[in-house]
């Protein structure tokens, strides 16, 4: 294959790698597999209708696409999904008059962050594993949800509140915008910006980082940060399209999360990632789903179709490895076959 | 190599062994007889082949061609286990216990003794095991979880572990790196009382002294090759060490500079307990000076308590006239002090990210726009580029994944890295291991360049012909302490090898 | 007194301790907590946890964490109700003991052959054994209060029938067979339990299966004790499980399992659950207490590792 001449050009080909970038395909074949069955599926309502269901898993799969890369689990997003949403809920008539609804938006975010630093200040400076340090704040985060909302369910029917999420642009959802904003920014953070770098360095080595001189739990504390802000955007919007909170919503919303980022590609070794391909892989649950009521599958037996999926994608480094073996081996025969 | 006494004696033959790694040719041919009764030594520098070939007797290692035989019989391990069974044990120098389990439990783990053949008879693994340690001459506690015990007392029970497992054929790598002189004579007695016994002991290390204590027969190995060997009382100490490090004599082209006289690091009575112990030392700028030393000697460890990687216990560094807190890499890495890890797998590269985020990952702060943190294109490709022209790295584009680079290349990668963040001073570890020539000689020129702009090098290595070619002076270190400071001329092979070897100690 | 020894106390009697003050609160606070029925409620709510709290303790002492247990007691519970017109009530339940075992041996050949994180493969199969169960039960409970003689495990003599019997099981294999030295090992050191010829995988098929079927029995036991084939128990169910074991001084590093410590504890969050119950405190707030309790139990973890490694 002949190397592009531009960087340019590099960077482009580099980018459509269809090995890098096979979530793509496999969204296609889904698309048109379904479409086939049922011809409704492909009109441009319903695609539509999909995109903007994709939206809240995956702008908080982009923070979770961040952790991962960095070589940890944030268990505890479920809850804090539903703790974010019942704080916005209540806060939301007092802050709006005040701060407007950027400003409103901005302090959910900041809230987010907050929990976020608390979840990386349990993992950096006790030192307890994230994923079972998040076990265990998930617990709390849901309790803390409980509270504030009195355990009654929220609603909030105010204009402005519900324009978040429910309105659109030419007929694009505004969510789905907002997802495909927060995927480019989470994509240049990753790429082009140092804590992005420093992320990336601790998941492939942290003995490497920081003989590089990089602060592995400074970093810490800011990829746990920049989880909390994604899930309470995620939050926000999602109160805003169910016009309130529900202390217990969200339960196994982590798990769908962590099928999207590992959909995608990334590996859960760390290390590596893409956020796009993650947007990808939101999309591909979301038009599972979709598909799903297309088809009229019993919805039990959806969970059990994700949880083998989750399975299937949780063993794709293994079977990854098993196909380079075998290429290898291939090549190996091809080799002495020649000779 | 002749066959001197009849083959039933010959525990273990090893004939032809040939292992080689992505890169490096570790056995080449190699031929290693053990025989019963008898304690026989190893020795060579690092890189040698020692610990492979170990590791291929232990069944850690597959060899790529050659045949094993155990009392005549060829076998294959495809397992440390399955060699365990075939009556060889091997002592690692890290250890392989579990830590925590007892030295009873580790002792018998995989064979524990059964009462009815079903329950754990944990009276009669104790008995046997306080009457092994007595018998020994060991004091240990044998229900106390091992890693409560001190380094000794963990070897000892290594040790015993082979024993009880009645292997024929013990090997020991480098036993006395961790033990005190009372320690080193228990050893003694046990190794004694096991030739006794009829089994064969493999005597990894370099001290020769206790190598002139314990051994009959040695064998000295060089660049992955058997150089010699044969009755220890056919070798004299000088005669081991030019085996050691003998080669073709090159005519090396050696520093013919002046450093500077600047002393830009001094190290002052530096100690870390048990590793290291009342070194000291001036650098100048312009110099390289070298650190040679065999394992165990602590100059790895001193490398990274100079540069904070881990804290020391007593005396102090001044870096360029101030003094260097032990505050770790950071603080270092902002006066302008660089540092390499030997370990550029697991220390060094990020291995599934790309060349020039290789390079730039220790520079960001400076090229990122201030407000945003944004980091233009052009920005780390003009760095990348600066360095590809001046070291020659040799990659297929700035996005490849560094992992793919040659050694060679990936190291150049990482001195760009380590140098662009303007050091004035730099600790390089082993940087020429694993790397072809060519890269090697074109990293020496580096070498030269830096020295020239006054950059002052601290060079851990254990390729004497480099530091030969490449160092203004030469430290040795053996056992903890400095045995060499060498000048330029009375740097050679033998002579530093004569100091990490303990034979020699003390400033030339 | 100087800080080694405290914490040397501390590792023997701290939780007994706790428990004592807990106990002693309670009963001088609260005179609903004085009754023969207290000691009863805590055997019949402990039940469940402690004895899944023995297979926890045997599977994090050999390193291996499963996050699946709460979804795969709903998942027997449901297989009991739908199998009980069949196969009779003790019939029902074997074939959902079976299945417990089965799937936990599905976890360990996803750990061992696709090499997957422990943790991670039941966080994956934790959504496999939920819908499993709504599929089967069409998302209904399954009402058994029909069947005679159905609560028979809620009576007392057979909850402590069937701890005393996990534990004694358990500490069985702990201290008394090699396999529980074996477990030890791998989960101190699998390269050192491999170097002596323990064959790791087998290990670890085997506390994965373990661990399973003792939440399988938990499920008989809430099964009977709700006279229902719930497909929604089991909530936060292994978040208990894991806390009662690390705040019963096992290692979350694995090496060390402390059986004594896992069947305490249980008592304590039994006890504490209790207090929170008479004092109206609501399900999802007593979750967070146990969510506290186990943040606890971490860091008193990371202490003694921290201690460990000053030594």
């Amino acid at each position: 294959m002949n190397e592009p001449r531009t960087a340019f050009g590099r960077r482009v080909s580099a980018a459509l790698d269809w090995r890098e970038r096979s979530v793509f395909a496999a969204l296609a074949l889904l698309f048109l597999a379904v479409s086939a069955a049922n011809p409704r599926f492909a009109a441009l309502s319903n695609v539509l209708s999909i995109l903007g269901d994709s939206a809240y898993i995956g702008i908080a799969a982009i923070g979770m696409t961040l952790c991962i890369i960095f070589g940890a689990f944030d268990l505890s997003i479920g809850a804090l999904l539903a703790l974010l949403s019942v704080a916005s809920v209540t806060w939301a008539p007092h802050l709006q008059p005040v701060v407007g609804t950027a400003g409103f938006v901005i302090i959910v975010a900041l809230a987010g962050a907050g929990c976020g630093l608390l979840n990386g200040a349990l993992v950096a400076g006790l030192r307890i594993p994230a994923f079972i340090a998040t076990l265990g704040m998930m617990y709390v985060y849901r309790g803390a949800a409980f509270m504030l909302s009195g355990g009654q369910d929220q609603r909030l029917d105010s204009a402005w509140f519900l324009s978040l999420a429910n309105g659109d642009l030419a007929g694009v959802p505004v969510v789905f915008l907002v997802f495909v904003g927060l995927t480019v920014l989470g994509t240049l953070l990753l790429n082009r910006h140092p804590l992005g770098r420093r992320i990336q360095a601790v998941g492939n080595s942290p003995k490497a980082a920081r003989a590089a001189g990089i602060s592995v739990s400074r970093t810490t504390l800011a990829v746990f940060a920049l989880v909390g802000v994604f899930t309470a955007i995620a939050g926000v919007l999602q109160a805003s399209l169910l016009r309130g909170a529900q202390p217990g919503r969200g339960v196994e919303f982590e798990l769908y999360v962590i099928a999207t980022v590992v959909l995608g590609g990334t590996s859960l070794d760390g290390g590596k990632g893409s956020v796009i391909n993650t947007a990808a892989a939101a999309v591909l649950l979301a038009t599972l789903q979709c598909s799903f009521s297309f088809l009229a599958v019993n919805p039990y037996v959806q969970k059990i179709i994700v949880g083998g999926v989750l399975v299937a994608a949780f063993s794709m480094n293994y079977l990854r490895g098993q196909v380079e073996d075998w290429r290898k081996r291939r090549q190996q025969q091809r080799k002495e076959a020649s000779v | 190599m002749t066959r001197t006494t009849t083959d039933e004696s010959l525990l273990v033959a090893a004939h032809g062994i040939r292992k080689s790694f992505p890169g490096v040719l570790a056995l080449d041919g190699v031929d290693f007889a053990v025989r019963a009764g008898r304690v026989h030594a190893v020795v060579g520098e690092n890189g040698a082949g020692k610990s492979t070939l170990m590791k291929v007797l232990g069944g850690v290692y597959q060899p790529d061609a050659g045949t094993v035989r155990v009392s005549g019989k060829p076998a294959q391990f495809r397992s440390p286990h399955e060699a365990i069974l075939a009556g060889i044990s091997v002592i690692y120098q890290e250890l392989d216990l579990a830590p925590h389990l007892t030295a009873a439990e580790n002792i018998h783990l995989g064979r524990e003794p059964r009462r009815y053949g079903v329950w754990t008879d944990r009276a009669s693994m104790a008995r046997a095991t306080a009457a092994l340690f007595e018998d020994m001459g060991m004091r240990i506690p044998v229900d106390v979880p091992v890693e409560q015990l001190a380094l000794a007392d963990r070897q000892m029970v290594e040790i015993a572990k082979a024993i009880s497992r009645q292997s024929q054929v013990i090997v020991m790598d480098e036993p006395t790196s961790s033990l005190t002189e009372h320690e080193v004579a228990v050893l003694y007695r046990i190794i004694r009382r096991l030739r006794e016994q009829g089994r064969a002991i493999v005597y990894i290390s370099h001290r020769l002294k206790e190598i002139f204590d314990l051994a009959d027969e040695i064998t000295v190995m060089r660049d992955g090759r058997v150089v010699g060997g044969g009755p220890l009382c056919d070798f004299d100490r000088k005669a081991i060490v030019r085996l050691m490090v003998g080669r073709d004599v090159q005519e090396n082209t050696r520093r013919t500079d002046q450093a500077g006289t600047e002393v830009v690091l001094r190290v002052q009575g530096l100690g870390l307990p048990g590793v290291f112990a009342d070194v000291s030392f001036d650098l100048h700028a312009g110099e390289t000076l070298g650190v040679c030393g065999l394992a165990g000697c602590g100059r790895e460890e001193l490398a990274r308590a100079v540069f904070g990687l881990c804290s020391y216990g007593c005396g102090s560094v001044d870096l360029l006239g101030q003094p260097l807190p032990a505050d770790g890499p950071q603080a270092a890495i902002r006066r302008k002090l660089g540092f390499l890890s030997e370990d550029r797998r697991s220390e060094g590269i990020f291995a599934q990210m790309s060349v020039r985020a290789n390079a730039t990952i220790m520079i960001l702060r400076r090229l990122a726009w201030r407000l945003v943190g944004w980091l233009p294109a052009a920005a780390e490709q003009a760095e990348l580029t600066r360095h590809t022209a001046s070291m020659q790295i040799r990659y297929a584009g700035p996005n490849q994944d560094v992992r793919l680079l040659s050694g060679g290349n990936q190291q150049k990668v990482l001195l760009a890295r380590v140098l662009a963040t303007g050091c004035r001073v730099l600790i390089l570890c082993e940087p020429t291991r694993g790397v072809d020539i060519g890269a090697k000689a074109e990293i020496y020129a580096l070498l030269r360049e830096l020295n020239r702009q006054g950059v002052a090098v601290l060079l851990i290595s254990s390729d004497l012909p480099e530091v030969l070619e490449v160092c203004h002076r030469t430290l040795v270190m053996y056992q903890g302490r400095l045995t060499g400071n060498l000048s330029r001329d009375a740097m050679s092979e033998e002579g530093i090898m004569q100091c990490a070897t303990g034979l020699m100690g003390g400033a030339a | 007194m100087n800080e080694a020894r405290f914490w040397r106390w501390w590792d023997r009697y701290g939780l007994l301790a706790i428990l004592g003050v807990t106990v002693v609160a309670l009963a001088a606070g609260q005179p609903r907590f004085r009754s023969w029925y207290t000691a009863l409620n805590l055997l019949s709510t402990s039940a469940p946890v402690a004895i899944a709290g023995a297979g926890m303790t045997l599977a994090i002492t050999c390193g291996v964490f499963d996050l699946s247990i709460g979804a795969l007691l709903a998942l027997v519970s449901v297989t009991i109700g739908v199998l009980v017109p069949h196969l009779g009530l003790t019939g029902a339940m074997v074939a959902g003991l079976a299945m417990g075992g089965a799937a936990g041996l599905v976890n360990g050949l996803i750990v061992t052959r696709l090499k997957i994180q422990a943790f991670i493969a039941t966080l994956g199969t934790m959504l496999l054994w939920r819908g499993l169960a709504l599929w089967i039960s069409g998302g209904k409970d399954a009402n058994l209060v029909h069947v005679p003689a159905v609560k028979v495990l809620a009576h007392w003599g057979w909850l402590a029938l069937l701890v005393a019997g996990t534990y004694g099981l358990s500490a069985l294999i702990y201290y008394r067979l090699p396999l529980g030295l074996r477990l030890r090992a791998v989960g101190s050191s699998a390269t050192s339990a491999w170097a002596s010829g323990v064959n790791v995988n087998a290990m670890t098929l085997f506390v994965f299966a373990y661990v399973a079927l003792t939440a399988s029995v938990a499920a008989a036991i809430t099964t009977s004790q709700l006279a229902i084939g719930g497909c929604n128990l089991g909530v936060s169910f292994e978040l208990e499980a894991i806390t009662v074991v690390l705040l019963g001084g096992t290692a979350l590093r694995g090496g060390l399992g402390n059986l004594g410590g896992t069947l305490l504890a249980t008592a304590l969050l039994g006890v504490m659950r209790i207090g929170l119950d008479l004092a109206n405190v609501k399900d999802e707030y007593q979750r967070l207490a146990i969510g506290l309790l186990l943040l606890t139990a971490l860091a008193l973890d990371g202490v003694r590792r921290a201690r460990k490694e000053a030594a």
